[in-house]
């Protein structure tokens, strides 16, 4: 197919990636976009033609160009990650590293998780994902030594991961609820999950199924889902008989 | 037994696809198992020929005024028919797996090699139906690709980009290519700086290697 069957039913580490990168993050810039007020008039003045002016500015298709186009040197502004770590790679700017990505933010959490055996803390749902990004490309630009952050980080993984194994044991044919579990965790989890909730819930229904074709009674809404499933097998099976029959 | 050869199939078309789950690498399509297939035909056709018979049977006891046990006859009848219902699913599975790896094999090769060749060295596992149907298959994919999204490269690679420039190693020669900023020539075992749109295709052929 015209898509690889690995990508059909969940997304692939780099795509999860390309997805984060798309939050807002703060920056401090190094440079200045922003045009002074007296610069700006003069050129006005030169050329009275505000066409020509905007052509000169940078101009964002996939995000609020504002942001870009008044930078200050070192006052902070919020543009999307993907640009922070464009610019951050060009030195072009120090990114603000997120409050929860501290050693105390961290902290906090980790006892929140081990206070809380049944719940997990609340992360940001990228924290996995913004972490190891900010790790990777702008390591100078943390206030905290990166391998106590990184201790910590590992650390909140690990005990989500048990947490979450835990959790597996409760899986069961109608709904499951995973409060504040990042995406890339989800992730991760997705393929399994599914799989097996559809088998139980295939189980399920099949159940349902006899007791009601013993009954004669179809009624297909009470269960959306599983109702179109119900009634295929159903045809599919019924409709061989007739069909002898009539030979 | 019944039906057993067909299932045969069904247990081939399971290997192929198992092996070709387990290495990402590209498809490889095993040679189709014709001698296979024209067995479950004939076995079809025997059992097509027992329906008629029995409908004869049936016709000819009635004028003579012979009663019939209706039951039993509707019983072969559905036997029968369960049997040719089955060979027909199993070897529809076994096409169809065919179909799609094919499928795949027009979406990732075609579009990157040039149009019109025909992944040569598959060609002999496929039967001449295959052949066509992934020679059409492919003019369809590139009828779309030359509609109204021409802008977009809908077979490129499925991998978000993460940087515009990207270093590549040229693994074997590639002749000279033409960029935006000039003319690259690829020789063996050299290294280039170069925009990752510009070489995609080059990477998916096996070209280059990008590190």
């Amino acid at each position: 197919m015209s898509l690889p069957g690995r990508l059909q039913e969940t997304f692939s580490p780099e795509e999860v990636q390309f997805i984060v990168e798309n939050q807002k993050i703060k920056i401090f810039p190094r440079i200045t976009t922003s045009k002074k007020r007296g610069g700006d008039s003069s050129r006005n003045n030169n050329n009275n033609n505000t066409d020509n002016e905007d052509m000169s500015r940078w101009r964002m298709l996939t995000m609020d160009g504002r942001a870009l186009e008044n930078m200050i040197v070192m006052k902070s502004t919020e543009v999307t990650l993907w640009l922070a770590l464009l610019l951050k790679q060009q030195s072009k700017c120090n990114i603000i590293i997120p409050e929860w990505l501290t050693i105390k933010g961290l902290d906090l959490m980790l006892q929140y998780e081990k206070r809380n055996i049944e719940r997990f803390s609340a992360l940001p749902w990228d924290w996995l994902v913004v972490s190891e990004i900010l790790f990777k490309q702008a390591a100078d630009d943390f206030n905290d030594p990166i391998y106590e952050l990184r201790n910590r980080i590992q650390d909140l993984k690990e005990i989500r991961q048990m947490k979450v194994l835990q959790g597996l044991k409760n899986l069961n044919e109608s709904h499951m609820q995973l409060d504040n579990l990042g995406l890339l965790e989800i992730n991760e989890l997705r393929p399994f999950i599914v799989r097996v909730m559809d088998k139980l819930r295939q189980i399920h229904a099949s159940g349902i199924d006899t007791t009601e074709t013993e009954n004669q009674d179809y009624d297909d809404d009470n269960d959306i889902g599983m109702g179109t499933m119900i009634s295929s097998d159903r045809d599919a099976s019924s409709s061989i008989p007739p069909n002898a029959m009539s030979f | 037994m019944y039906c057993e050869l067909a299932n045969k199939l069904v247990v081939e078309a399971k290997r192929t696809e198992q092996l070709n789950s387990r290495n990402n690498a590209r498809t490889t399509l095993p040679v189709h198992n014709d001698e296979l297939v024209r067995n479950v035909l004939k076995e079809v056709t025997q059992l097509k020929k027992n329906l008629e018979f029995f409908k004869e049977q049936q016709d000819i006891m009635s004028t003579e005024g012979i009663s019939v046990d209706s039951n039993v006859m509707k019983c072969q009848y559905f036997v029968n028919l369960l049997c040719l219902e089955r060979n027909k699913r199993c070897l529809l599975g076994y096409q169809k797996l065919r179909s799609d790896m094919l499928d795949s094999m027009a979406w990732e090769n075609n579009g990157m090699d040039v149009m019109g060749s025909n992944l040569g060295e598959e060609n002999s596992n496929l039967t001449h139906q295959e052949q066509e149907y992934l020679k059409k298959y492919s003019e369809l994919i590139t009828e779309m690709k030359s509609g109204e999204l021409t802008d977009i490269d809908l077979s490129g690679s499925l991998i978000p980009p993460k940087e515009v420039f990207i270093d590549v190693r040229v693994l074997k020669d590639a002749g000279e290519i033409q960029t935006e900023y000039g003319v690259f020539n690829l020789i063996k075992d050299s290294q280039f700086f170069v925009r990752q749109s510009d070489v995609e295709r080059l990477i998916q052929q096996g070209f280059l290697q990008k590190i």
